[in-house]
Order: C-alpha cells, then sequence, then structure tokens
C-alpha cells in the first residue's frame, strides 16, 4: 500500500465563476492526523466533500486508500473504510440512537459492537434517546460513535467539536486520539479551535482563498516561522528584500515582520539593512502562525 | 498529571514536555528510577498527539535524563552522564541568560540574584537527598 492515505494534484473546484478550489496539492500521509485550516469559505468544507465524492472537480487528478478519484468515485468498498462525519451531520431525527446504530451495522461488514457501546458508556447516550431530543454536543458524540462503530481505516471530520463543552471536547479528543493511533487510522480533520489543533495534529495546512499557503509537521512550522520587532528606521522596501520575510508593518516604534526561516539567519540579515538598530525574534504560537497567513 | 500544556505557548508542546520532565528532575519531583508514562498514556491524558510524545521522549533520552532499558518503558536516569560538558554548559547558559534579561527587567540586583540562585540550588539538593 502506498504511504499516503490521501494525495491530491492540482484540483480546482469552481463555482460559476469563483473558484472554491485552486490548484490544490495535497499529501495526507498514513497513519497520520491532519488538519485543514483556514477561514470561513476558504474551502475547507468543499475540499473534504471532494474527498468523499460528493462534488465534480473541475481540474485535478487524485486518490484516496489507493482509489483513484474520477467518475465511479467512491466505490461502495471504499465508502466502508473511511468514516465521515459533516460538519452539521444529517441525523434522521425521529430515530432513536439505538434504531441509528441498528442502521449503520447493517452497512458495514466490519462493525464492532463493542466499541460502540464502550463509546455510549463514556458519553452517557441512552440507546432509546431520540435524535431531535439531543444536544448539539449529543449530537456530535452520536456521530463520532456511528463512524467508529464502522471501524474505518480514515476518518473524515469536519469541524467535529462545535458545540461541545471544553470538558466534553477534551474526551472527544481523547477518545479519538486513543482508538486511531494504535489503529494506524488516518485522521483528516477541519477546525477553527487552533490550540485543539495544536495539540492533536502532526500536520496541518492552511487554506487561504481556495488556495493552499502553507503546509508542514506543526513543530517544524513553530522552528520556521517567526515573528520579528525591529527597531530603528529602515525602509519597507529594503526589509521585504530580505529573504524569508512575508510582511512588514510600520509600528509606533519600529517595525513589525513576519518572516520564514531560521531565526539566527533571520537576525543577521536583517541586522545588515540600511537603518536598522535592533532585531528580536520571537516563537509563534499555531494561532499567530495562522493570522499571518490569513491576516 | 503534574505536566501541563500550553497551546498558546510559541514553544513546540514537545519542548514544553522535555522542559517540564528535567524541571520535576531537577527538583526532586521525579527520582531516579521513577517510571514514566508510556507514550500513549501520556498522550491520551493530555490530548496530544502521541508522535508529540514520542519525540520529547527521545529528545530526554539522548540528553540522558530518561533511559528506556531494552525499549520497556521509559524510566529517569541517574543523573545526566549522557552528556558531555561543553554541551551541558552550552544548555546550563541559555537559561541563564533568560534569567538574567528578567533580572534586568524587574531591577533584581546582582547581588540578591546570586543570593536566590543558591538558595534554590541548596533546596533542590534538600529535597533530592531527602527520604
Amino acid at each position: 500500500m502506498s504511504d499516503l492515505a490521501i494525495s491530491l494534484q492540482g484540483v480546482t473546484k469552481r463555482y460559476g465563476q469563483r473558484e472554491a478550489l485552486r490548484q490544490v496539492d495535497l499529501a495526507v500521509p498514513a497513519g497520520s492526523i491532519f488538519a485543514v485550516l483556514g477561514p470561513n469559505g476558504a474551502g475547507k468544507t468543499t475540499l473534504i466533500r471532494s474527498l468523499m465524492g460528493l462534488m465534480h472537480l473541475d481540474e485535478g487528478t487524485g486518490s484516496v486508500l489507493g482509489y483513484p478519484l474520477g467518475p465511479n468515485y467512491p466505490p461502495r468498498s471504499l465508502k466502508e473504510r473511511i468514516g465521515y462525519v459533516a460538519q452539521q451531520p444529517a441525523l434522521y431525527e425521529r430515530m432513536t440512537a439505538g434504531e441509528l446504530l441498528d442502521l449503520a451495522r447493517g452497512l458495514h461488514p466490519r462493525w464492532d459492537g463493542q466499541t460502540v457501546r464502550r463509546y455510549l458508556d463514556l458519553f452517557s447516550i441512552p440507546r432509546d434517546l431520540r435524535v431531535r431530543q439531543m444536544s448539539t454536543g449529543t449530537r456530535a458524540q452520536l456521530a463520532l460513535t456511528l463512524v467508529m462503530g464502522g471501524n474505518p481505516e480514515l476518518l473524515i471530520l469536519d469541524e467535529p467539536t462545535l458545540g461541545l463543552d471544553p470538558l466534553h471536547r477534551h474526551q472527544y479528543l481523547q477518545l479519538l486520539l486513543a482508538d486511531s493511533v494504535e489503529a494506524g487510522r488516518t485522521v483528516l480533520l477541519s477546525s477553527h479551535d487552533l490550540h485543539q489543533i495544536e495539540r492533536l495534529a502532526d500536520r496541518v495546512t492552511i487554506l487561504v482563498e481556495g488556495k493552499l499557503t502553507l503546509t508542514g509537521a506543526i513543530d517544524d512550522l513553530k522552528v520556521t516561522e517567526k515573528r520579528i520587532r525591529i527597531a530603528g528606521d529602515p525602509t519597507e522596501a529594503d526589509l521585504l528584500a530580505v529573504p524569508g520575510v512575508r510582511r512588514a508593518v510600520k509600528e509606533q516604534i519600529g517595525w513589525l515582520v513576519t518572516a520564514s526561516g531560521r531565526a539566527d539567519e533571520l537576525r543577521a540579515s536583517l541586522l545588515q539593512v540600511g537603518g536598522v538598530k535592533a532585531v528580536q525574534v520571537y516563537d509563534q504560537s499555531l494561532e499567530e502562525i495562522f493570522l499571518s497567513y490569513v491576516g | 498529571m503534574w505536566l501541563h500544556i500550553d497551546p498558546s505557548s510559541g514553544t513546540p508542546i514537545y519542548r514544553q514536555i522535555v522542559d517540564q520532565v528535567r524541571q520535576a528532575v531537577a527538583s526532586g519531583v521525579l527520582r531516579a528510577g521513577d517510571r514514566l508514562p508510556s507514550v500513549r498514556e501520556m498522550a491520551v491524558e493530555l490530548a496530544v498527539n502521541p508522535n508529540t510524545i514520542a519525540k520529547a521522549y527521545q529528545e530526554l533520552e539522548r540528553d540522558g535524563v530518561v533511559v528506556t532499558p531494552r525499549g520497556r518503558g521509559s524510566y529517569v536516569a541517574d543523573r545526566d552522564h549522557g552528556l558531555d560538558e561543553a554541551e551541558a554548559i552550552r544548555q546550563f547558559t541559555e537559561g541563564v541568560d533568560r534569567l538574567v534579561a528578567e533580572a534586568y527587567r524587574l531591577r533584581i540586583d546582582r547581588k540578591s540574584a546570586l543570593r536566590l540562585l543558591a538558595e534554590r540550588i541548596d533546596e533542590a539538593e534538600r529535597r533530592r537527598s531527602g527520604e
């Protein structure tokens, strides 16, 4: 089997004139926890729905668990291996938790009843509770229970913890980690909760206006993505000419620069710029890195 | 769990874990021979990616803070004997530089700074030799 659970090359999706995805290349290693970040409307849900075959692509190729995207995608045999939770999971309102689980069991050849019982117990979801009586948080928990019961190789979660309070969110993520990593399950998720992603994900990619702007291992990004405070009065052009510098903003005192590169190299080259008196390089959290690409 | 992860910090999470385990060893909270939780246990407890925990453990092992006899479990090592002196000094100097900057910011003079350092070393030694 290939080492990539998901790979995309040059994927483009248009809605009329608007390009929702523009030349997207994506490589999700098997067994990794991969996060897709981006502001609202950046194309995260379009990307996820394309992977589920819910959307026709205008350009590009790709594969999921070895199956090529295309006209007959995804075949039934692949669907069974993917657990997909949409942003607002469509659950039959009139059914009970138990009835939904019975329905899902019928669709999955590798149904894992033990896991399902464990989840219902941990989440305290009674089997006879009807979906329409459930809170948003309980619906999210039930949706996870439904997909984990199918013992999927690939989990695709669109904003999975929306509507969960901090306590239940922590529990949800603990379960996801405990039951995914050892099983070698690949997890692709989108989220706005950057602190959560920072803990959970191996790799992240940032989607802005349909384009991937930055992809990498979180630890690597933290090493290379820097915020730099500069004292003195250099010109903006001179600052932007330094390799790695992406943005320079004039502040009341000095300049604030965002840049990619090694701290010592950035410091050394910025000190060479005319007018620069002092340079202080700061580490950034994932949230600050995100804002520096999106803002 | 005595570890605290701050995802809003610019410090990578594996580094936060490494620093906190080192501190726990230095202050006597963890003693030589104590068993650390497994990678999986710690990952689930903290809700942190296991690769991050594994990376922290690898670094702790490389630095001689932790040993993994026959690859079964991680235990606190006797001392940082795995480090050569130059590297030990380099790592220590990084911490000292931070302290010097803090001392300047908070207007702590040389005498008070040195006295505090000596007091904390005494206290850590007392705690480690206790019991």
